[in-house]
């Protein structure tokens, strides 16, 4: 459950970005966008080697 | 290429960025193809390159918010890529829908779709960065 909360992290972050750039903080959304980016490699990284249920 | 046709541009391609995530929902949701955690990752990657061209129609086209595209295309290549090597064996099956379910897209599955989109979108964010269209000469 706490997993697969965390893949929704990235997806987050670039909604922070997207509002901070709404109301023109630009640094403050390129931070956002910075910290969304991270959070996706990482989740990445941890999710690389998962086992699929594939259609065989 | 004029200022307002740059914006125009970037746009469309925010659109379209979006119209790749509604049709995975649309996928997910009405044809009941649950995402895998790389699946999600790469409509992850899909966000992260939009947000370039939203700064491009907030702030301005600017080199650096290409950049940004560029960097979330490369990582979504890179998930994609790394999907499409699971499946690369032959026989050893596939994940998802192979999309037919909605149009005729030659049987591949959305991974090997994202794969094909993310170089492409690279390649158009070079082609209208403002500093490769002016170069600086000495």
């Amino acid at each position: 459950m706490i997993c697969s909360a965390m893949m929704s992290i990235p997806f987050f972050l670039v909604v922070a970005a997207l509002a901070a750039a709404w109301f023109g903080h630009r640094h403050a959304s390129l931070a956002f966008w910075a910290a969304g980016l991270l959070a996706l490699l990482l989740l990445f990284r941890a999710h690389a080697t998962d086992v699929l249920n594939l259609i065989l | 290429m004029t200022p307002a046709l740059s914006l125009r541009l970037n746009a469309v391609g925010l659109l379209a960025v979006s119209a790749v995530l509604i049709f995975a929902f649309a996928d997910q949701l009405f044809l009941a193809d649950l995402p895998c955690p790389l699946c999600i990752l790469r409509r992850g990657a899909f966000v992260v390159a939009g947000f370039g061209l939203a700064l491009n129609l907030r702030f301005g086209p600017r080199a650096s918010h290409y950049a940004l595209l560029l960097i979330g295309a490369l990582a979504g290549a890179v998930i994609a890529s790394r999907q499409i090597l699971i499946h690369i064996v032959p026989g050893t099956g596939t994940y998802g829908h192979e999309l037919s379910g909605f149009i005729s897209t030659a049987g591949r599955s959305l991974f090997s779709w994202s794969w094909c989109s993310e170089p492409r979108s690279c390649c158009c964010s070079i082609a209208n960065s403002p500093r490769s269209r002016a170069p600086r000469i000495g």
